[in-house]
């Protein structure tokens, strides 16, 4: 009962989200959902081996104005291990700087911190 | 009659494993050229339950934070809380957009999706954020993520090798000496 209540609250919040992007969407003319009807302002995706209808104004399997399309295909490719890659080495990247960033200011607190007073009676420097 | 209650599995360690495994799922999501279309979206709609499990696998950190952020909290807590909702935030909206694009998904169950170019670039341009905000939630939490795997993956590992030569090279050296006492 408690994880359907979480799990609904999660959802009530993606929901939301959706709702803002949603609205933004239509007030851009741009949600073409079925039953929408008409084409969008900026051109449609047309599936590969879809023959081209009227009016469109791209060729078969492309995007207008030259879209992201590249290996993102139906059947995906061996050569999409550089992808993964590449995500991982802007993840590493990331890590790195913000750990150097963390040491750095662990660093600074240790040079600025304020040394204890030694206590009354105490000789500094003999131990 | 001894009977055993069953232990709880440790957090940490079902934390470690469901988290490595959301990273190599969104790793695999976040390449389409890899994977290929249908395997992205249907990776994608999974993401988005399993992201819901990760979330209530940390609801009490959620919950404890939220009510303290107008209160007296560190930076980093709150830097942190704020990097999590922006990551909620573009995870819904990079599948909610993926959705919208799906030529799949979508059209299994029978919703017959106009694909846009806008919502095409939104995605995009949300995967790309994506991949800089969770790469900054990793780095966060790093010391974790460092600690939980040295313990939970490195040390057994480690602990498989080496100690475990001298031992098994003991039991094979006990029968030899009671041989040459024979």
């Amino acid at each position: 009962m408690k994880i359907i209540g979480r799990t609904l609250i999660i959802l009530i919040a993606a929901l939301a989200v959706v709702g803002i992007i949603w609205m933004v969407g239509q007030r851009l003319g741009t949600n073409n959902l079925s039953g929408a009807g008409g084409r969008s302002r900026l051109g449609d995706f047309n599936p590969a081996g879809q023959p081209p209808s009227g009016g469109q104004r791209f060729a078969a399997g492309g995007f207008p104005d030259g879209g992201r399309e590249g290996g993102e295909g139906r059947g995906g490719g061996f050569f999409g291990v550089f992808d993964v890659f590449k995500n991982l080495v802007v993840i590493g990247v990331i890590v790195l700087i913000v750990m150097g960033f963390s040491a750095l200011e662990a660093g600074w607190q240790k040079l600025t911190k304020p040394k204890p007073a030694p206590a009354s009676g105490e000789i500094p420097g003999v131990s | 009659m001894n009977v055993e209650k069953p232990s709880r599995p440790n957090s940490t360690k079902v934390n470690l494993w469901y988290d490595l495994a959301l990273f190599g799922a969104i790793m695999l999501a976040l390449s389409p050229v890899l994977t290929g279309t249908a395997p992205h979206e249907w990776l994608g709609i999974a993401l988005g339950v399993a992201i819901i499990i990760h979330l209530l696998l940390h609801w009490a950190w959620i919950v404890a934070t939220f009510t303290r952020f107008f209160q007296q909290m560190s930076t980093k807590t709150r830097l942190n809380l704020l990097l999590n909702l922006a990551l909620f935030i573009d995870l819904t909206l990079v599948i909610f957009t993926g959705l919208l694009i799906s030529r799949v998904a979508l059209p299994f169950f029978g919703l017959v999706v106009q694909s846009n170019f806008v919502w095409r670039g939104v995605h995009s341009a949300a995967a790309n954020l994506l991949l800089l905000i969770f790469g900054l939630h990793l780095a966060i939490h790093w010391k974790w993520i460092a600690n939980a795997g040295k313990r939970y993956l490195v040390n057994p590992i480690w602990e498989m090798g080496p100690k475990a030569q001298p031992q098994s090279s003991m039991l094979i050296t006990v029968p030899v000496e009671s041989e040459v006492k024979q």
